[in-house]
């Protein structure tokens, strides 16, 4: 998006969501770690590495699940968008803080010992057969190494460099570091002596985080079926119904279903009708949700731009989009299925009379 | 709620620094409950973990005993009874997670004086050795009793590392903690094992394998697990050492 | 015991390529393939975890950017 690159840009917003985001993430720590223990019925107190080790840990999961929550949350209701703005900072702060809890582990837990602590982590259990004594330790590795190689391609200069659909399939590995950790837990601090209210809060996360996203691909695939899906038009061939004028509101779009994954954003603003495809080229936000803010649609997701007559995003940027071709019939709308190259300018469709 | 963008719903770019106003009453109450959560959540996970009991350093009781040092084959010092005392016989540790073998192999030939912290919990203890100096001059004359044979016992409950759960870390013990406990038998630290049930008011065991000795890395799999074992139990004076046949040790849970 | 120190020595190994192929990639390659990279500095130590990590992939795209040109994108 930018015409250069900088390591971070901020704005209010930005500044906003890291500040609320340190504020809860510092008051879950000194909570946990300051404050609690006072109510704890110990005879004598937890060490302190353990009590932290399990203070990041316990944050780090508990963040990972909210993360995973943000998108379909902002599938479901987009008063949640404002969470996905800057959900990378997000991220990049778990990776910290789970990186903080492997610290911990590795400097008490594999500490003191004769042998070297990254050979003792990897060496000390071996008995990956087991279920019960399986050796959790890796699993929680394996989730921060992919925490790790998230965080380190957050910045948009990776989006651009590995392309879309690289950078896309790289980050899905999120729901890999999921599972791992959902495992790290189930097999290690909850096997411990019973814990019920450690064990409710993991199953609550498992629950919500399955939960939502099956709502979402429900609700999804009842939007390809539904009423959404444009039909062949009867009188002109080649062409589909798209819909009617007064579906859509002055600067807004009506999205209409192609295929499984293909789906056109029908804009009506100042008088005129352009289409151009759903998927933003940034991270494949429906630009039809959006709006149309300066003669140019936003994407809801991340507020990239593109002209409506063109699909090229204006200067200096130099994202582009697939056009579509459009025609009014009296007050229906009628769509060439054909997606044009990104970029290629295709006349609006006044609406003159028929409005 | 209606997938499609209307007129007057409110429209969120993050880059622009004005939020629409019905949007901001949300996101204000949403960061409020976000916050709120994890500060409820850290107070109820961390004010409702498990105790770890009281064992732990006795940094102000140090440990200084004279004594014979003995391989059983684990090191422990066994000191001769003293008026009102009966004879004792105490587990030993090095520094960290090291055992106390080159030490104990050092000074076996006759009676020391043996300085270090205990490790205690209840009935248990492990003494971390801080120094171990041969008795110069007249040695008192001390032959230490025999094991006494308590017969054969089929025991349930976990084999831990006897230093960190006499409670070197608190929690010591559990699945948790088994990378730790077997980086300490590896160091040679004695395994213990805690019994669910006593044997002779004891419920906790130096172990040792059905021979009386050293035992290998077949005990690993076994670690921070609910288990079943079976073995002669012997006793050497207030401690009780369990000999078990690891063959037949079966895991529970 | 072995096999762990082994995997470490791999990783050590791995990380320290990753390094080499940062240096070069940011020293040369970064300007011509990513046109929006060319005159900005500030934001390329932030890379070099990255390319650590994923140096491979980075070869990898290195490469068929340099061949293809933006169409590969």
């Amino acid at each position: 998006m930018s015409v250069q690159y900088t390591p971070v840009i901020w704005n209010r917003n930005k500044i906003f969501y890291d500040a609320v985001l340190l504020i809860a993430v510092a008051l879950y720590l000194y909570i946990y770690i300051r404050v609690a223990p006072g109510y704890e019925d110990v005879t004598k107190p937890i060490d302190g590495a353990i009590l932290r080790m399990r203070a990041f840990g316990s944050c780090a999961f508990l963040m990972l699940t909210v993360i995973l929550c943000i998108g379909p949350l902002a599938r479901l209701d987009r008063r949640f968008l404002p969470l996905l703005y800057n959900r990378r900072h997000f991220g990049v702060m778990t990776a910290g803080i789970a990186a903080v809890h492997a610290n911990y582990v590795l400097t008490w837990y594999y500490n003191f010992s004769p042998t070297d602590k990254y050979v003792a982590l990897l060496s000390s259990n071996t008995n990956y057969g087991q279920v019960l004594g399986f050796p959790f330790e890796t699993l929680g590795i394996a989730a921060l190494l992919i925490l790790f190689v998230l965080a380190a391609t957050s910045h948009d200069f990776w989006l651009s460099f590995l392309g879309a659909p690289i950078w896309k399939a790289l980050h899905m590995f999120i729901y890999a570091a999921y599972a791992c950790v959902v495992l790290h837990v189930a097999l290690g601090a909850l096997q411990g002596a019973g814990d019920p209210i450690f064990t409710s809060v993991v199953a609550a996360s498992v629950v919500l985080v399955s939960g939502l996203h099956f709502a979402t691909g429900r609700m999804e695939a009842r939007r390809d079926r539904g009423e959404e899906t444009a039909k062949a038009s009867l009188q002109e061939k080649g062409w589909l119904v798209a819909g009617e004028l007064d579906e859509i509101d002055d600067d807004c779009a009506k999205v209409v279903t192609l295929s499984d994954d293909e789906r056109v954003a029908i804009f009506k603003y100042d008088g005129k009708l352009s289409a151009i495809t759903n998927a933003c080229a940034h991270q494949n936000g429906p630009l039809g949700e959006g709006k149309v803010l300066w003669g140019c649609i936003t994407c809801p997701w991340h507020g990239y731009q593109y002209n409506l007559s063109d699909g090229r995003a204006p200067a200096p940027f130099t994202e582009k989009i697939s056009t579509y071709k459009l025609k009014l019939i009296g007050s229906t709308i009628l769509l060439d299925p054909n997606a044009l190259p990104p970029g290629t300018h295709v006349d609006p469709v006044e609406i003159g009379e028929a409005a | 709620m209606s997938w499609r963008q209307t007129k007057d719903a409110p429209f969120y770019v993050g880059y622009l620094n004005a939020v629409p106003k019905q949007l901001v009453m949300f996101l204000v109450v949403f960061s409020v409950c976000f916050a709120g959560g994890l500060g409820i959540a850290a107070l109820a996970l961390s004010s409702t973990q498990n105790d770890p009991g009281n064992g732990g350093f006795q940094w102000g009781n140090r440990f200084e005993n004279v004594g014979v040092l003995e391989l059983r084959p684990y090191p422990v010092l066994r000191v001769p009874a003293d008026g009102e005392t009966p004879a004792r016989t105490y587990m030993l540790a090095g520094q960290g997670k090291r055992g106390a073998f080159s030490q104990a192999e050092k000074n076996q030939d006759g009676p020391v004086t043996l300085r270090g912290v205990p490790v205690n919990r209840g009935d248990l203890t492990m003494i971390q050795v801080g120094r171990v100096e041969a008795v110069e001059g007249n040695a008192p004359d001390f032959t230490p009793a025999g094991p006494v044979p308590l017969g054969r016992w089929k025991l349930t409950g976990e084999i831990c590392d006897g230093k960190c759960y006499a409670g070197a870390m608190r929690p010591g013990r559990g699945l948790a903690h088994k990378a730790c406990a077997d980086l300490c038998l590896t160091g040679g630290i004695p395994p213990v094992f805690v019994s669910s049930g006593p044997v002779e008011n004891r419920n906790f065991f130096l172990m040792a394998d059905q021979d009386g000795n050293l035992i290998g890395d077949e005990i690993k799999p076994l670690l921070a697990l609910y288990v079943e074992l079976e073995g002669d139990v012997e006793r050497l004076d207030d401690l009780m050492v369990f000999k078990v046949d690891l063959a037949k040790a079966r895991i529970l849970k | 015991m072995q096999s762990a120190a082994l995997l470490l020595e791999l990783g050590r190994w791995y990380l320290m390529a990753g390094g080499v192929v940062a240096a070069a990639f940011l020293v040369f390659g970064i300007d011509r393939v990513e046109p929006s990279a060319r005159g900005s500095y500030a934001f390329r130590p932030l890379l070099i975890p990255g390319i650590c990590l994923i140096w491979p992939l980075v070869l990898y795209r290195w490469f068929t950017l340099e061949k293809h040109g933006e169409d590969a994108r």
